[in-house]
């Protein structure tokens, strides 16, 4: 299992109050529904990219 | 094989176009712009070569990017970010009308202006023009005086009391803006000391770059991989004790770990945008602001067209056929079938993997290692400590 996955299956209540208190998901539309939400960007020089 | 000046794909057709649309989007939600190539910085860490030249844009581009942005149609805005050089060394008036261009489209809720500044230049006049077109302003601060060591102007004299002096006039004028910090092998150690300072500042929130080999530096240490991951489960740390400071990685990893449990599956793949990238003469490239002005002769600059004779929209459609394109969907393409901490990433920077390997072929790069790995790594030793305690 990845450490990602652990992260996912991880019961600890801190990371839950954590994760309850985060922003929304970001872009989670499937490739086929290419224009329903934005595409996401990993560039980092601006201050308010995702 | 060449089209429009770059070298493009030996495996064009079907394939290459697939690869493109399993990982990039067709559609852009962010333009880059270049107003003036002048910065009158010179930061030690500053990837762009040419930024004590001053080369201005001509609102003959502003209208061609304007133009492509209503033939794209998305159904959201495109969020056009005026990034330099040092974009507030245009004159106020000159910056104005490569405004006007975007200001129908901005009225139908299809453009959203982006500024990203030192702040050295900030005055009230600037505060009232951000307001007048609606601007989301981003400031480039690194933290204390002692974190801004590595900036200066030409002369070599300090920036600091000029970069705070801005941000004094966006507070006074009542202009929200958001932060971004570069995070040196010098500074690496002190995050309760720079969250501090951002606490204290007034951001919206603040994006933690940690140095890069990127552009035009290439001579600097680079920060270890452990000093990255105390960084981050620090700052996750201060968030958990109740920090209202609002950090842009910390942030981007919850909201993902987050979609992830709330599916209890694969998440939907999210498409990467091709951030089509236009500098002062037209001249674009796309997938990274940094590749403009970059010399790269086997990928011919980078270079996918101009503006000023083809739109945007339809270098776009084309884009799966420039190699260094399809190089960056192949390796996407890897890092989706090999990386563990791909759900939390989604591939990494563009611009790293030729900076550090000479090809966007490459997966993994240092970018990766500080920014995407060492965040989650942090928020697994935090959930580890807190599970064994509870």
């Amino acid at each position: 299992m990845g450490i990602f996955q652990e992260l996912v299956s991880s019961r600890s209540e801190a990371l839950a109050e954590l994760l309850d208190a985060a922003e929304s998901p970001l872009g989670e539309q499937p490739a086929s529904e290419a224009d329903s939400s934005p595409p996401f960007s990993n560039w980092n020089s601006w201050s308010d990219s995702d | 094989m060449r089209t429009q000046g770059v070298p493009v794909s030996e495996e064009l057709g079907a394939d290459a176009a697939a690869r493109y649309d399993s990982f990039l989007s067709r559609r852009f939600h962010m333009a880059v712009l270049q107003p003036t190539t002048l910065c009158p910085w010179d930061c030690d860490y500053c990837y762009l070569a040419d930024r004590e030249q001053r080369r201005e844009m001509s609102p003959h581009v502003a209208e061609a990017v304007a133009a492509s942005i209503r033939a794209q149609g998305s159904r959201w805005p495109v969020r056009v970010v005026w990034h330099g050089g040092e974009p507030l060394s245009l004159p106020l008036s000159g910056f104005e009308r490569l405004l006007s261009p975007f200001e129908t489209l901005r009225s139908e809720g299809r453009v959203q202006h982006c500024v990203q500044t030192n702040a050295g230049l900030i005055t009230p006049e600037w505060c009232a023009l951000f307001e007048r077109f609606g601007f989301s302003v981003g400031v480039s601060v690194d933290g204390p005086e002692w974190a801004n060591a590595g900036r200066h102007d030409r002369s070599g004299r300090s920036v600091h009391d000029r970069i705070m002096r801005g941000v004094r006039t966006l507070r006074e004028c009542g202009v929200p803006f958001t932060t971004i910090a570069v995070v040196t092998p010098e500074t690496v150690g002190r995050p309760h000391e720079l969250a501090a300072f951002f606490e204290e500042l007034g951001t919206v929130r603040v994006g933690f770059n940690i140095e890069e080999r990127e552009g035009a530096n290439t001579g600097r240490p680079v920060v270890d991989e452990e000093a990255a991951v105390a960084f981050w489960r620090a700052l996750i740390e201060r968030r958990s004790a109740g920090s209202p400071l609002r950090v842009r990685e910390v942030e981007r990893l919850l909201s993902s770990l987050r979609a992830a449990r709330d599916h209890r599956e694969e998440p939907a793949s999210p498409l990467c945008d091709p951030v089509p990238t236009v500098a002062w003469n037209g001249e674009t490239v796309l997938l990274s602001p940094e590749f403009s002005g970059t010399r790269a002769p086997e990928y011919d600059d980078f270079v996918l067209g101009n503006v000023l004779t083809e739109p945007l929209t339809a270098m776009v459609a084309r884009a799966h056929e420039a190699a260094y394109v399809d190089e960056f969907a192949r390796s996407l393409r890897s890092c989706a079938h090999t990386c563990e901490f791909y759900a939390a990433c989604r591939g990494g920077q563009t611009s790293n993997r030729y900076s550090e390997h000479g090809t966007l072929l490459a997966t993994e790069t240092a970018f990766c290692r500080a920014t995407r790995q060492a965040p989650v790594r942090a928020l697994h030793q935090f959930a580890a400590a807190t599970t064994e305690r509870t």
